[in-house]
């Protein structure tokens, strides 16, 4: 069985390559259908499949640069964002990456990255299964009242930003796409947060972002998407360079997981097309759950059923997601052929 | 579009450039027993464990780490793994591993 | 609202007390220096491994320009190949992926 196992020329690990392009495929997909990165996975993955955890962050994080450059190109080419505010994230932004990978390589001197990153997850992946199912909740709720079940929104909190927009501490600054003016300190401190998380746990950070943009800064909905994208990209790169000067990177993961995200991705996105309901929320969340799970497990050495619950977590929400758009995909043919047979007659 | 693609052949050229910089001399790998650590901890002394793998012959390599990053520090009977540059006949380490105290596996 | 506050709390107060449980069991701060073993590696993998070994910088560089065009050709690959089948992703709503 050797030839399932791909030699590792850094980390000097062999690992089950197979599920690395699962791992890779699924982010793709999930990424792809649900508009938000599945990166909260890969770290735990790769950590699973045999991975140390330092350069399960690190690959985690360059695997997000790779991938968000197609996004960010692909999606409205920096249409809606707020440059000025934008740039003065990037301040935060990078400090915060830093400030993460800084404790990650703390923890790592210490001996006991680990567990303190396992169990971080843990508690960061119960928040995401929280999200989802109380959003589902929700929306059960109001299926009445609303007419649109595509966009119920991550988070109908409070909206702070009026409140936050008060603190008069200079310098002012107006942000013209986003149509604000606030004191610069509050992007960056948002930004310098959520850095630090997506330094920290190897993720994009758009899933805290997306919504402290809206309701702490209170950017518009498009120019928080479009603004987020940007510092996604900028954070994936940032990481990719730091953890690679760290040395905690495998490129060869990288490279493998690119190519199974970028075929996913193309699969997930089509699938939203045809995706009705909000059964799919419930299926999402209780992939979290499982991935969370499976990281309780390895942490308590468990690996083997770790790595077959969340490699049988992912593939069963990503056959779920291909179901969704073969059948799509072959009802819409068998509309077109069918008004095509009906002109002719 | 086009930002991003200049943005990235800048980035290539910067990089292969340094890349030829570089390549004039490359490194070697040496793995082994720790047989003495001499000098003061500045010069290593490894037994070639591992004859068909490593790149210097004889049953002994020494190795000149003043100038090295070391990690957890080498002791007698433990296993280093040692990158390093063959200048003026000398061996001398660039990155120092010990791999006996330090399995990143389990982390 | 107050249940949001509660949890966002909890969460809060985990997230800080977790590293500050581990920081008190840790051991002795010693950086971790890792050599990528070249030795029985040919290719693409040697250089890779080599250059990690010889200059931090460089592979950085490398790593993060790699990375991105990879990510990049991909992805302008899988569009072609996507208009190519017919499936157009423009129509797919306005979706954003990270």
């Amino acid at each position: 069985m050797d030839w399932l196992y791909m030699h590792m020329p850094i980390a000097g690990v062999d690992i089950f390559w197979p599920g690395l392009v699962l791992i890779g495929y699924s982010v793709g997909v999930i990424g792809g259908f649900f508009g938000m990165g599945g990166a909260w996975m890969v770290t735990p993955g790769l950590n699973i499949l045999g991975f140390p955890m330092a350069f399960a962050i690190g690959t985690d994080i360059a695997h997000i640069a790779g991938k968000s450059m197609i996004s960010t190109m692909r999606h409205s080419k920096f249409g809606n964002v707020d440059y000025r505010l934008g740039f003065i994230m990037l301040i935060g932004t990078m400090a915060g990456i830093e400030l993460g990978a800084q404790i990650v390589m703390a923890l790592e001197r210490i001996g006991r990255i680990g567990p303190v990153v396992r169990w971080v997850y843990v508690v960061f992946l119960a928040l995401i299964a929280f999200m989802v199912f109380f959003d589902y909740y929700k929306a059960v709720k109001n299926r009445n009242k609303s007419d649109d079940p595509s966009h119920t929104g991550a988070t109908g909190g409070v909206n702070w930003a009026p409140a936050l927009h008060k603190i008069n501490l200079p310098p002012m600054m107006h942000f013209r796409v986003a149509n604000i003016t606030c004191s610069v300190w509050l992007p960056i401190a948002v930004s310098f947060v959520t850095g630090v998380l997506a330094g920290f746990l190897g993720i994009g950070g758009g899933l805290l972002r997306m919504p402290a943009l809206i309701y702490f800064i209170g950017a518009p909905t498009h120019v928080a998407v479009g603004t987020d994208l940007f510092e996604v990209m900028i954070s994936g790169l940032y990481g990719a360079f730091t953890y690679s000067l760290k040395g905690r990177i495998e490129l060869v993961a990288v490279f493998v997981m690119l190519c199974g995200a970028a075929i996913g991705a193309q699969i997930g996105t089509v699938a939203t097309k045809y995706a009705q309901g909000y059964g799919i929320r419930v299926v999402f969340g209780c992939a979290v759950l499982a991935c969370m799970i499976s990281i309780i497990l390895k942490q308590y050495g468990i690996t083997t059923a770790a790595t077959v619950i969340i490699l049988g977590a992912i593939t069963v929400i990503c056959i779920y997601i291909m179901v969704i758009m073969f059948r799509g995909a072959a009802n819409e043919l068998r509309e077109k052929k069918a008004a095509s047979n009906g002109a002719k007659a | 579009m086009k930002k991003i693609l200049l943005l990235g052949i800048l980035l290539a050229a910067l990089a292969l450039s340094t890349g030829c910089l570089n390549k004039a001399e490359e490194s070697h790998v040496y793995q082994g027993d720790c047989l003495a650590v001499q000098d003061g901890g500045k010069t290593l002394v490894l037994a070639n464990s591992q004859p068909k793998l490593n790149p210097l012959k004889g049953d002994k390599a020494v190795f000149d780490i003043s100038k090295a990053k070391v990690g957890l520090a080498p002791e007698v009977g433990n296993i280093i793994r040692v990158a390093f540059f063959v200048e003026k006949g000398k061996n001398v380490a660039i990155k120092v591993m010990n791999v006996s105290k330090q399995d990143l596996r389990k982390k | 609202m107050v249940k949001k506050l509660a949890v966002g709390s909890l969460v809060t107060a985990l997230s800080c007390l977790l590293p500050a449980w581990a920081w008190a069991g840790g051991g002795a701060a010693t950086e971790l220096v890792v050599v990528a073993d070249t030795r029985a590696l040919s290719g693409f993998n040697f250089y890779l491994a080599t250059l990690y070994n010889q200059d931090m910088w460089i592979f950085a560089t490398w790593a993060v320009v790699i990375t991105s065009a990879l990510g990049v050709s991909l992805g302008l690959l899988m569009d072609l190949i996507m208009s190519h089948v017919g499936l157009d992703l423009g129509k797919s709503a306005g979706h954003v992926e990270h």
